[in-house]
């Protein structure tokens, strides 16, 4: 993520006279260049969380659909990074609530994660480690609690406390407390 | 007390935390915490091996995590390209519901409560104690002895009194609506004429003829329905309904979903010398296109009836004024009108003022694009209904240029319907029958009887499955073993049809195929003469001197059509790729394949091509596919054997299901390029105007 870039597209957002919101055009224009700046964050912590692409790509994109929205309705913005990752949060429980087979954990999702075939262009030895990887990370998650899936994602794709904190709803003191049990069981879970 | 060598002992007792340590190495811990950590860490051997193992355990975690997103993503890698693609064409077409549906450009990042509700308590002391002066120094004509609230209540609560008065109550009103332009200097005035039955939901409506007036000018039977197609997407851009003018309730809404302007509410004397309360509303700028920027509307006090509705709209090229002022009101009952009066749109009297003459030479090119805007208003009309997918409903032009929607229906409810959403469609006549009707007309020689358009297709139902007749179809024997093997199930496809053939039940599962595959067969097909439809009529015409929003409805309308014939195609492979490619041997595939590599089902749809050709294309393609299914299940006869039918067919679908999503983009892009062009040359002002979402799918 392109944290410049970000910083100007929210200037731009702050400062009424940088951008001619009358015109829906414009507004358009702006939130496709957000969506180009902001998409694989979010898809990725989406994906994460429902391990399904597709899926996570229609959350994305409504993510942003609901930014035009609200941009359109006049609302003011003053984190666009943790206003988008709040929105892609709540959508993606959204999408768990409705569904409740939905999930990366979820025996079939899990199941379709490992039999994906390795990346062709490793070598063998590379792929074995890979398959490795995968099966550890898949076995410590279903140890971590939600809150700790969550903001490990979240932290993972660049977020800090405070903003983790604010899209979770949660004081950022449990932000550290979460990220650092979640570490710990992943640890203990590897070294088992 | 502790002494400071003391303190220092237990300071090297203490060790972080492993939320001290992340909070550290994430930069997030407090600056007292962070320098504790820091000089601990100094001291601390154990402490630096857990930091290092902190670090090494989040390096394997980003590492896994990496790992496993790029297996979950793999399969969409190819498609990425298109993920932005994808969203765009998602974000115009909410910009243009957003567009239809907003009233009022709300954008300027305030809040959206009314602005009255906004001022601050001191601020609205001033206001207080400013309009106290004001009002006893003002001219006696100014005193203002209603607010505006009180004035909109009254006028709701009498009109409400006058419509219980009545059982079954249509409002009949004749209003004088006129436009005032200052460049040129000009008026145009009708005199429109409107039964409005609330309770069933209907309306009526005529143009009784151009307005009496010296100064203005004759006007046409197309510029007083182009008149009152401008007042229709003014009133609807601005939350109004013209079906209900000078409505105290809709006026009262619009102005409470204002933002920020003025009002103020004047006493008046109307021409018949009566007392009347004007309530003046100032909009704040800035003004969109068709956006309200002043009105006054005028209630007359002694019943509190609402007389005239004075508008100042912001135009493309400034401000015009429109005027409704009425001559007649009176509620009626239902059973007082003509049966027929509904039924059918009456069409405009010709002006008394005999032939007019276009006011200015670019009026005539204008009426054209507009009369084409109507029509493409009807099409989508009868789109949103359905009535477009296999119906015999056409639109059509009379010799006066006049629009004609006629066709058949089943029932009376249907024909109902079809009327009340053509009547918000200005001169549309609707000469639609019920087949019962048609059986009668047709029993009796009649002139008027409907005759079945060539082109047109079989009538079907969307959710109507198609038996197959009975007997053995060519792959009979094949599909029954594929089936007797106990693995293979036919797939529970989402919805409709599909989920009945579906459904594990004892019936035959190679019937459920065959009906399963004509009949989405069929729905495709409907889908598809829809969109050749559209791409035959609007062929010659160039999408770039369209109206915008006409240019929008159309898409629409093409992206509907699209996206259902690409839902059908998908489900279609789903349902047969497995039972199909069972029949077929592998080798054979193969050798399809490739001579398909350089064939023509493989081939992408024409780049380059028109939109029109690309809808035509894919009609060819669909009718293809259709002759396909009907030569292996309903038992029509191919040149080929049903075993390369089968394979042909399965090749076409998983071919064509990957071609759409270009197809689909080539057709927005082709849409939406030079969009902003078309904005300065183009007279919004004169196009029509709704506001209906476009159906998702």
């Amino acid at each position: 993520m392109n944290l410049e870039s970000l910083a100007l597209a929210q200037t731009a957002l702050n400062q009424k006279s940088g951008l001619d919101l009358a015109s829906t055009a414009a507004l358009e224009e702006r939130v496709t260049e957000l969506f180009r700046l902001l998409y694989r964050p979010v898809f990725r912590y989406v994906l994460t969380i429902l391990g399904d692409c597709g899926l996570a790509e229609d959350v994305t994109q409504d993510v942003f659909l609901r930014l035009f929205r609200s941009l359109s309705k006049g609302e003011v913005i003053r984190n666009l990074r943790a206003w988008v990752f709040q929105v892609a949060y709540r959508l993606t429980m959204d999408v768990l609530r409705a569904n409740r087979k939905m999930g990366l954990l979820q025996e079939d999702q899990a199941a379709r994660v490992l039999e994906k075939k390795p990346d062709a262009a490793a070598n063998p030895e590379q792929r074995l480690l890979q398959q490795e990887q995968k099966n550890q990370l898949l076995a410590a998650w279903s140890l971590l609690s939600p809150q700790e899936q969550h903001c490990l994602s979240l932290r993972s794709e660049g977020l800090t406390y405070g903003e983790i904190a604010s899209v979770l709803g949660i004081r950022s003191s449990s932000v550290g407390n979460f990220l650092a049990r979640g570490i710990g069981k992943i640890r203990r879970a590897s070294h088992d | 007390m502790i002494s400071s060598s003391c303190k220092k002992w237990f300071s090297q007792l203490w060790h972080p935390s492993d939320e001290d340590l992340l909070g550290f190495l994430d930069g997030e811990a407090t600056s007292r915490t962070a320098r504790r950590v820091r000089r601990h860490l100094e001291r601390c051997w154990s402490c630096r091996t857990r930091r290092e193992e902190l670090d090494l355990s989040i390096g394997g975690f980003i590492r896994s995590r990496e790992n496993l997103l790029a297996s979950l993503a793999a399969d969409r890698s190819e498609a990425d390209g298109g993920v932005e693609q994808r969203f765009q064409f998602k974000l115009r077409k909410l910009a243009c519901q957003e567009n239809a549906v907003q009233p009022v450009s709300n954008l300027s990042g305030a809040s959206r409560k009314p602005w009255h509700l906004r001022l601050s308590l001191p601020v609205a002391a001033s206001l207080l104690a400013a309009a106290f002066v004001f009002y006893s120094l003002a001219p006696l004509n100014k005193v203002r002895t209603v607010s505006a609230q009180e004035l909109l209540r009254h006028a709701t609560e009498a009109e409400t009194r006058k419509m219980r008065e009545v059982k079954k109550p249509v409002v009949h009103r004749k209003l004088r609506v006129a436009r005032k332009a200052a460049q040129p200097a000009r008026v145009q005035a009708i005199t429109w004429e409107s039964w409005s039955d609330a309770e069933n939901r209907r309306f009526a409506q005529r143009v009784a003829g151009a307005a009496e007036g010296l100064t203005e000018l004759p006007v046409s039977n197309e510029q007083s329905a182009l008149l009152l197609a401008e007042l229709e997407t003014i009133f609807r851009q601005n939350d109004l309904n013209l079906e209900q003018p000078l409505s105290a309730e809709g006026h009262d809404r619009w102005r409470q979903s204002l933002q920020t302007g003025s009002e103020e509410v004047i006493q008046a004397e109307l021409s018949d010398g009566e007392k009347a309360f004007i309530l003046r509303t100032a909009v704040a700028g800035p003004y969109r296109t068709h956006s309200i920027r002043k009105a006054e509307f005028v209630v007359r006090t002694g019943d509190w009836h609402p007389v005239e509705h004075r508008l100042s709209i912001q135009g493309q090229e400034g401000v015009l004024d429109y005027e409704l002022i009425e001559r007649t009101f009176e509620v009626v009952t239902l059973a007082a009108l003509p049966l027929s009066l509904f039924a059918e749109l009456l069409p405009p009297v010709p002006s008394p003022l005999g032939p007019s003459k276009p006011a200015l030479p670019s009026a005539l090119s204008l009426s054209e694009t507009d009369s084409l805007a109507i029509e493409i208003q009807a099409h989508y009309v009868l789109h949103q209904l359905k009535a477009c997918l296999g119906k015999p409903i056409h639109v059509n032009r009379g010799s006066a240029g006049r629009l004609r929607v006629s066709g058949l229906v089943d029932t009376e409810e249907e024909r109902n319907e079809l009327q009340t959403a053509l009547s918000t469609v200005p001169g549309v006549t609707v000469a639609v029958q019920t087949v019962a009707e048609a059986v009668r007309a047709a029993s009796q020689p009649s002139p008027s009887g409907i005759q079945r358009q060539a082109g047109l297709p079989p009538m079907t139902r969307e959710n109507e499955g198609v038996t197959v007749r009975t007997g053995r179809m060519p792959l009979q024997q094949q599909l029954q073993q594929f089936f007797s093997r106990g693995s293979n199930q036919l797939p529970v496809a989402g919805g409709g049809e599909e989920e009945e053939v579906g459904k594990r039940t004892a019936e035959d599962p190679v019937a459920r195929l065959s009906n399963g595959a004509v009949t989405l067969s069929r729905n495709v097909m409907a889908e598809a003469w829809a969109l050749r439809r559209l791409a035959e009529r609007y062929r010659e015409h160039d999408i770039d001197r369209l109206p915008r929003y006409s240019r929008l409805l159309l898409q629409n309308m093409l992206q509907d059509h699209l996206s259902s014939v690409r839902l059908g195609i998908e489900k279609a492979r789903q349902l047969l790729e497995p039972a199909l490619s069972s029949v077929t041997s592998e080798k054979k595939r193969r050798e399809d394949n490739r001579e398909l590599q350089a064939g023509r089902h493989s081939a992408p749809f024409g780049a380059g091509k028109a939109w029109n050709e690309l809808c035509l294309e894919l009609f060819g393609r669909a009718d293809e596919a259709r002759e396909m299914v009907d030569a292996l299940f309903a038992g029509t006869e191919l040149e080929t054997s049903p075993e390369e039918t089968a394979r042909r067919l399965v090749d076409l679908l998983s071919h064509w299901a990957r071609q759409f999503e270009p197809l689909e983009i080539e057709i927005a892009r082709q849409f939406s390029s030079g969009s902003s062009s078309l904005t300065q040359t183009v007279h919004d002002g004169n196009t029509q105007r709704s506001a209906p979402a476009p159906r998702r799918f």
